[in-house]
């Protein structure tokens, strides 16, 4: 016969037992997909070819002999518009930074579940809406080394396209250009006096010509920017005219701005 | 949940009737001569009785209620003596006790047991543990924090060289009642807990401190995982004409510290002064790498108490504490801690023995200052911004208590009144764009938070029986000037409308606990309870600050719901005069509307403190769980050599939660539904196995220390926090009673130079690597009283 010490003993080793055994749970769930996703992807072309940076080898329009070093943008309020309605990306995300110098930023997994639909355009704001350019809102690079000065009207570059150009009369000595857009200024008297500011973010419209995304699919989304397009439609746009720095010219950086209309293309892959 | 309770009414209803109280006696002995001596007052503190030592003497206790005991030996001419032990029911002790003979008259030379952290006090129905001076003092402390680490299921957030903050069972922050001298409370300036409660109290200055586990003392506020009370208020001064000096000085090796104290306390039957003071200076530790960790700090306090009987059993106490932190490096944070100006003052009065059915009355008001300034001036990213933060936090409350002999029981009902005020900045200077205007963001915009509490404790007894009942009634409101994030331009980008930050909630806590003797060895207790915390300060308003251990900006919610904790504590005890002391202990805890945060979006909100990963808002997340248990044992208190162990484990689970998928940019680009995670910042199983010999009639006592961790491979994958290595570290130590003026003890930590790091240590900043331990070091602790 057990002495009372011991069954006591039993107690507390199935009492421990106990406790050990509760702290086994049930493994980890997950939940089941039912939508689309869609991922971007940016490329910069120049006349039809992949952009080759810091080469002296591109001519614009305005006759310019010009290279590019690099190009830092964002594009915000992400739509597509189907048949079942507008999808505004969002979710997660509703600005992404390109940075042609940084391979990872030129793809974005979206968030956003997509509704399984037939898509006809996709569209976004080259830059940001006003209400979303808010300075100091980045505080890590390399998104926060695109602010915009903040006596020049703050928030953030929309671009920095940086290159250098020959200028002309010289055969050898290039100078470096920012062709650079933000927020503008207007002027009472260049260049301290500044009365108001100018956004000149745009939007882009991608019609592509109908796509469609099923569940449990994800489509590719390929954004192509045709450089040369900045310089010559409808502006023509010239190096040697509007100088390295543009930042405090809001007529040069209107002309961007309406030059940018026809610089992106789409192209739709499928898994 | 059911099978708990089958399995706690398993052993209630198991149990039989047997005797409840046991018999103390002895005999005490001349140390030296062997002789027996008369006419030593011995003295059961907690039970408030006491006796003189016959011709022969010997003494005895007749009629003593199970359970475990703190005896008082004094006599002129001999140094006073203290021995724990536990009493059986229906046990016979009998004790045989050495007094060292007196060097000097009326001089003290307290050598204590209390090597071994055991400390059952049976009457509780739940885990109670505390931490005397003595063991402080052997320890070579630094902090608060980082001393209680060195107990069971007790562990603490690092983040730098001191100013740890603790974790009992899993529960921190405000889930644990952090007060001082029963009742003052001290909100921390910082918000990312760099000052927690407990590093606003110096060391040095602490009596006891006692830690009730679970949610069941509910006497000075909600603790729903536990309740740490620091004592720093004399409670045994003489009340004849007395003076007495107490200094120390204490040297550790690795960190170059250096640590003084020094205590002049003097008084009468009319009253007493206590005046104290201290110094703290430590330069950085290296790990156990040999690597230097940005960890120094220096600290001064001063603090003076005044005390008045003006009448018999009156005692009228006034205190007041200055304590001023500097230059207290986090290599953890993003910033250092620069100023830390602390003024904690209050007035008591207390009166004893009111009458038959009145026992005490006990009135208490206070007020906690903390002025709290940090910066990144020393950091790497301090080229492009600097950043100052300055936050004031004030903590005004009172509390009254009136304690009921009811003759069947003891019956306590208090009020209390607490409120909290917060208000801090920080100021950028943006580097890069020179001539721009200084950015100042709020953290707190003018929060404050009101507390009213009602509580009442009934503890009784009854045929062997021994249970207590409490409940506690809480009315919290708090409010907020509006939380908004300014931009220069654009005005207003983020705003709670006057009408949503603010908040009022009536909160019902209750608990109750049994505890039934089962023989002269063996005794079982089951508690359990329910308390009901508000939101804190920081989980109501902070804005946008990287405060948790993952790297991501924080932000309030004011209408976040109250989290309640359900637990149920089994506490076996079973007592042997050859095998020793044992305890176990189990519990299981079901919190509702936890309280932590989850990721808000980008598109939401963006961070606004650099190299952080993005926002996290608190919410209440649902359901969460803790259980797990503690085991101690230790050889019985005059077995020499004495050995004891500890083990203690806690396993955590959130019921629901969401896990963002991310990819190599740490971008979201998915999520997924996690069922049962982890809990984040769970401290591993850990077991902790201690030598003394107590050698020159406990004159001089070695120690030697193991401690083994456990790997922490049970880790939140919503959260994708890391699991860490386990590791074994060892220290030794000494206490050295040299004569009736000097004590000497000294140590070494991490004997091996072991390089490792706790679960809780958070990460080096901009790091993924983990804040290591100090390696090696070696101290010695100087004591001189007069």
């Amino acid at each position: 016969m057990l002495s009372y010490r011991a069954v006591y003993l039993t107690k507390i080793s199935l009492f421990v037992l106990l406790i050990i055994a509760g702290c086994k749970d049930d493994p980890p769930e997950e939940t089941e997909q039912k939508s689309g996703r869609i991922e971007f992807t940016f490329q910069h072309f120049l006349n039809g070819q992949p952009l080759q940076f810091d080469t002296l080898r591109y001519v614009n329009e305005a006759g310019n002999k010009y290279m590019v070093n690099e190009i830092q943008y964002f594009i915000s309020d992400v739509k597509l518009f189907g048949k079942k309605g507008i999808k505004l990306i969002d979710d997660w995300k509703d600005i992404h930074y390109v940075d042609t110098d940084i391979p990872d930023s030129r793809r974005w997994e979206v968030y956003d579940k997509i509704t399984p639909d037939e898509y006809d355009s996709v569209s976004f704001t080259f830059g940001f809406a006003p209400d979303k350019n808010i300075s100091f809102m980045y505080v890590n690079p390399p998104e926060k080394d695109m602010f915009w000065p903040e006596f020049l009207g703050g928030g953030y570059h929309y671009m920095k396209l940086n290159g250098k150009w020959l200028p002309a009369g010289q055969t050898s000595q290039t100078i470096p250009f920012d062709f650079h857009l933000g927020r503008g200024q207007v002027y009472y008297s260049y260049p301290d006096s500044i009365t108001g500011f100018i956004d000149n973010q745009f939007n882009v419209s991608l019609p592509a010509s109908g796509f469609t995304i099923l569940a449990d699919e994800t489509v590719e989304i390929q954004i192509t920017m045709n450089v040369e397009n900045w310089f010559k439609d409808p502006h023509i746009y010239d190096h040697d005219i509007y100088g390295g720095y543009i930042m405090q010219n809001q007529e040069a950086m209107e002309m961007v701005k309406q030059n940018g209309h026809n610089v992106f293309t789409i192209q739709i892959n499928k898994e | 949940m059911k099978a708990w309770l089958s399995l706690s009414l398993f052993f209630v209803i198991s149990i039989g009737f047997t005797q409840n109280s046991g018999l103390i006696s002895g005999t005490i002995t001349d140390a030296d001569s062997s002789k027996f001596i008369p006419n030593v007052s011995v003295i059961i503190d907690s039970l408030k009785i006491g006796t003189l030592t016959n011709e022969s003497g010997y003494f005895e206790f007749k009629s003593v209620p199970a359970g475990s005991y703190q005896i008082r030996f004094s006599c002129i001419g001999y140094a006073p003596r203290v021995k724990q032990l536990y009493v059986g029911s229906g046990k016979s002790i009998e004790l045989t006790i050495d007094l060292i003979p007196q060097i000097e008259t009326l001089k003290e030379v307290v050598i204590e047991d209390s090597y071994l952290h055991f400390n059952i006090i049976s009457k509780m129905p739940y885990v109670n543990t505390s931490f005397s001076k003595f063991r402080i003092e052997q320890a070579g402390a630094r902090d608060i924090g980082d001393y209680m680490r060195t107990s069971q299921n007790i562990s603490g957030v690092r983040k730098g060289g001191t100013q740890i903050d603790p974790v009992v069972r899993g529960f921190k922050f405000s889930q644990l009642n952090v007060v001082l001298n029963n009742g003052q409370k001290i909100e921390g300036g910082c918000p990312n807990r760099m000052d927690p409660a407990t590093g606003h109290v110096e060391i040095d200055d602490i009596k006891e401190i006692n830690v009730v586990k679970g949610p069941y003392d509910l006497r000075y506020g909600v603790g729903l995982g536990a309740m740490i009370n620091l004592l720093t208020n004399e409670t045994d001064l003489p009340d004849s004409g007395f003076i007495k000096f107490n200094a120390s000085k204490l040297y550790e090796s690795n960190w170059n510290g250096n640590k003084e104290h020094v205590k002049i306390t003097g008084g009468n039957k009319w009253g007493f002064v206590s005046l104290t003071g201290g110094r703290q200076s430590y330069d950085n530790y290296d790990d156990g790498n040999g690597n230097e960790i940005n960890s120094s700090f220096d600290k001064l306090n001063y603090a003076g108490k005044l005390g008045l009987r003006p009448l018999k059993n009156h005692l009228l106490l006034l205190s007041a504490e200055e304590a001023r932190g500097r230059d207290i490096r986090f290599p953890a944070l993003p910033m250092d801690e620069r100023k830390d100006d602390t003024q904690l003052i209050s007035a008591d009065y207390k009166i004893q023995s009111v009458g038959e059915v009145i026992d005490f009355i006990n009135l208490k008001v206070y007020r906690s200052k903390v002025r709290h300034e940090m910066d990144n001036k020393y950091r790497p990213f301090s080229d492009t911004t600097v950043a100052i933060s300055i936050i004031h936090a004030e903590n005004t409350g009172g509390r009254g208590e009136i304690g009921f002999n009811l003759g069947i029981g003891e019956l306590i009902a208090a009020a209390d009144f607490e409120k909290i005020k917060k208000d801090g900045q920080r100021e950028k200077y943006m580097i890069l764009q020179p001539g721009l205007p200084v950015k100042i963001e709020n953290l707190w915009n003018n929060a404050e938070i009101i507390n009213r509490g009602f509580f009442a404790l009934f503890q009784g007894h009854h045929k062997g029986w021994e249970y207590n009942l409490s409940a506690r009634v809480d009315v919290n409101s708090a409010g907020s000037d509006a939380i908004i994030i300014l931009h220069p331009i654009l005005g207003e980008i983020y705003e709670f409308g006057t009408d949503s930050i603010e908040s009022r909630y009536t909160n019902l806590s209750f608990n109750g606990g049994i505890t039934r003797n089962l023989n002269e060895k063996f005794s079982v207790s089951l508690a359990a309870g329910r308390a009901v915390r508000s939101p804190d300060m920081t989980e109501r308003f902070i804005i946008l600050l990287p405060i948790g251990y993952d790297q991501f900006d924080y932000l309030g919610d004011p209408q976040l719901n109250p989290e309640a904790n359900n637990q149920v504590d089994i506490t076996f005890k079973y007592s042997h005069e050859r095998m020793g002391d044992f305890q176990l202990n189990g519990f299981y805890s079901l919190i509702n509307d936890f309280i932590t945060g989850r990721r808000l979006p980008p598109a939401v909100q963006k961070p606004l403190s650099k190299d952080v990963l993005g926002v996290k808002q608190f919410y209440n997340a649902g359901n969460a769980r803790l259980r797990g248990f503690e085991f101690s044992w230790a050889t019985a208190a005059d077995i020499n050599p004495g050995v004891s162990l500890f083990a203690s484990y806690t396993y955590g689970t959130l019921d629901k939660s969401i896990q963002y998928i991310l990819n190599d940019q740490g971008e979201v680009i998915d999520d997924k539904t996690i069922y049962n995670d982890a809990l984040t910042e769970i401290p591993p199983f850990e077991s902790t196995l201690n030598f003394y010999y107590r050698m020159l009639n406990g004159r001089f006592v070695p120690t030697f220390k193991l401690r083994a961790v456990a790997s922490q491979k049970h880790v939140s994958m919503s959260s994708y926090e890391a699991s860490t290595p386990g590791f074994v570290v060892a220290g030794a130590g000494f206490t050295y009673v040299i004569n009736s003026f000097f004590k000497i003890s000294g140590g070494v930590n991490n004997l091996f130079d072991q390089a490792y790091f706790e679960h809780l240590n958070r990460n080096i900043i901009g790091t993924k690597y983990s804040l290591y331990e100090p390696g090696r070091s070696f101290y010695v602790n100087l004591f001189f009283k007069i």
